[in-house]
């Protein structure tokens, strides 16, 4: 295909003053994949997504989005043509508390586009029915939702321009496995009807196994291998070894191979 | 410069007959051009959708396309929009139109009636608690939270000193210019010292340092529990055992009224210097007439009443500052507004109980 490559990254290096999080990072993401990010924590996958979502200026490498180099340094102007085409999903929810969720979801959707207001509220309300959240959250501000509303409501808004990038940092974290599950079929839905590029951190192995193409590994700054799941629990690196080498991953597997 | 990628002209429409061409790009942000006709349209629907002309589409174009048609996709859709169609009708089938209740007129009229017999009633329940701590810390004096007192000491009593100097300095600067000018027409120019003296110490020092204090400590007190109460930290203070009220709301109101007296105090201090330096040049009534004068004429409960007022001030500050911190809802829009709401309140009641003790003060003969 002709299309440009969603995500390049080469050799990323970030730090926080002295602390380097990443040391060299190099990852692609194809178009339509859907690309796991796992690694432990504090291993730098919340701030890889601030990297790619031009939040967080990498202080050495090379980031390329849909083809475009770009860096964050450059000009508003030419980075919200960009960031429009990017949907984010912070791990924390980050709605905005004193809106409804209608008004969230509506909120990119009246600033960046001049359709009418009886549009911007339909096209809201269909993200809201999309994630499935209730007909009776719209209304309702984030403070009265429970944790996976929240979940769903930030996938809601991160959709409402119809981004073709999805980033989602630890969607599933914290619901029950039911919720967690309906999530994953959520994504899985939305990503192969809307043509979505995904990007997922997660530390929920079932996500990883239903809803990814292939799993990059975040370790001592880089990225250690990227692969299938099935392939990458599978691994004799330590480290990888060590994270899918748990009792859950045992569990899933067993099940699942059978 | 922005450009689209695609050279697939924007969204257009075209009436044939009883059906709707659907040509162009159909996604987010090129449908403008036919939003408007498209609503205008959908009234009359179902219409016959064709399709074949359509380059793009995304889930908001699939969603103004369901307001046109039965339902149904379009004819000559390309099959790979197939999913997208059929997953936007299921879901905009559950979704509403508008369910948001208007309120009526009378409905907003009683809440905002209402709204500062709230804010009251949570003014007498914190100094009821407040009121219950203090009783309990005067049997168990250990349960004294010393660390916190102390920083709001520092905070707002010694991070205060140099405003508050500075303000009073000009505030008697002031005082003795205005006085002054009327004092010299009469060559009552001697009289300056009781006026600056009893209007600063009486009203002025007090007054001043009390709306400096609502302005930083206050306004600081209500958005540190306003975001505590955001996160749950106050909850989470509960469910571990220990009492916000001993722990976040002793601390505030104790060190306050600590702080105050001593602030007012400075404040008239600073006021005089300000003063005596006006009325040397313009009167020429210098520092040993005021050293020598004050104690004599002004007896020493003018500044003790300004003190005590000082006190009641500050009770009022900190008061003001926690019950409109505990009862934010922990949004960002609400602890704006509830910092706000906490300083004027306290200037209003700063304001209010000044002039009571006026009456009362003059029934008493202080
Ligand atoms: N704003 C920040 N300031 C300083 N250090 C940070 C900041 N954000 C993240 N870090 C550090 O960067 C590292 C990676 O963090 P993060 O990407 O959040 O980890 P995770 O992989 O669990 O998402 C951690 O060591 C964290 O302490
Ligand atoms: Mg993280």
């Amino acid at each position: 295909m002709d299309v440009p490559t969603p995500i390049r990254l080469r050799a990323i290096e970030t730090r926080f003053g002295a602390t380097r999080v990443h040391r060299g990072v190099d990852l692609e993401v194809r178009r339509g994949e859907a690309l796991g990010l796992v690694g432990g924590s504090g291993s730098g996958k919340s701030v890889l997504l601030s990297v790619i979502s031009l939040l967080k200026a990498p202080s050495a490498g090379e980031l390329a989005l849909f083809g475009e180099r770009l860096d964050s340094a450059m000009d508003e102007a030419t980075l919200i043509p960009v960031r429009r085409r990017i949907g984010v999903m912070f791990q924390q929810g980050a709605l905005f508390s004193s809106l409804t969720v209608l008004e969230n979801v509506m909120l990119p959707l009246s600033e960046h586009s001049d359709l009418p207001a009886t549009l911007v509220e339909e096209f809201a309300r269909l993200k809201i029915a999309l994630v499935g959240l209730p007909a009776a959250a719209a209304e309702r501000y984030p403070r009265e939702l429970s944790g996976g509303m929240l979940k769903r409501a930030g996938v809601a808004r991160a959709l409402a321009l119809d981004p073709e990038l999805l980033l989602l940092d630890e969607p599933s974290a914290g619901l029950d496995p039911v919720s967690a599950a309906e999530l994953d079929a959520l994504l899985n839905t939305l990503r192969h009807a809307l043509g979505l590029t995904l990007v997922l951190v997660t530390h929920d192995l079932d996500s990883l196994f239903t809803v990814t193409d292939r799993v990059a590994y975040l370790g001592q700054g880089r990225v250690l291998a990227v692969a299938p799941a099935t392939e990458l629990s599978e691994s004799r690196e330590p480290e990888i070894a060590r994270y899918f080498g748990n009792a859950r991953a045992a569990r899933f597997r067993a099940p699942g191979g059978g | 410069m922005s450009a689209p990628l695609s050279p697939s002209p924007a969204a257009a429409l075209r009436v044939v007959g009883q059906s709707l061409h659907l040509e162009g790009d159909w996604t987010t942000l090129r449908l403008s051009a036919v939003a408007d006709e498209a609503l205008a349209l959908a009234p009359q629907a179902p219409w016959r959708l064709v399709a074949h002309d359509l380059t793009r589409l995304d889930s908001n174009g699939a969603r103004l396309i369901g307001l046109l048609g039965d339902g149904g996709p379009p004819e000559g859709l390309d099959p790979r929009w197939q999913p997208l169609v059929t997953l936007v009708q299921g879901a905009a089938a559950e979704a509403p139109r508008s369910a948001s209740p208007r309120r009526g007129v009378l409905h907003r009229i009683g809440e905002r009636g209402l709204a500062p017999l709230a804010s009251l009633r949570s003014l007498l329940t914190i100094l009821g608690q407040l009121l219950l701590a203090l009783l309990a810390l005067l049997r168990d004096p250990r349960r004294l939270r010393w660390r916190e007192t102390l920083n709001v000491l520092t905070a707002s009593g010694a991070m205060a000193v140099p405003i508050i100097a500075l303000l009073a300095f000009l505030l008697g600067g002031v005082l003795a210019y205005q006085g002054g000018i009327q004092l010299r027409l009469f060559g009552a120019n001697i009289f300056i010292v009781e006026l600056v003296t009893l209007t600063l110490f009486r009203e002025f020092g007090p007054l001043i340092t009390a709306i400096i204090v609502a302005g930083r400590s206050g306004a600081a007190f209500t958005a540190e529990l306003a975001t505590m109460r955001g996160n749950r930290e106050i909850d989470a203070l509960m469910t571990l055992g220990l009492s916000p009220v001993e722990r976040l709301l002793l601390p505030k109101w104790l060190g306050l009224v600590i702080a105050m007296p001593l602030l007012t105090a400075l404040a008239n201090a600073a006021g005089l210097v300000g003063a005596i330096l006006v009325a040397d040049g313009l009167l020429g009534v210098g520092f040993e007439t005021f050293y020598r004068r004050v104690p004599e004429v002004v007896a020493a409960q003018h500044f003790w009443v300004g003190i005590g007022k000082s006190v009641v001030f500050g009770m009022v500050i900190a008061l003001v500052g926690c019950s409109e911190g505990m009862r934010a809802r922990g949004d960002a829009e609400s602890i704006g507004r509830n910092t706000t709401a906490s300083v004027v309140q306290s200037i209003f009641w700063v304001i209010v109980l000044d002039a009571l003790f006026s009456i009362l003060f003059n029934e008493l003969g202080w």
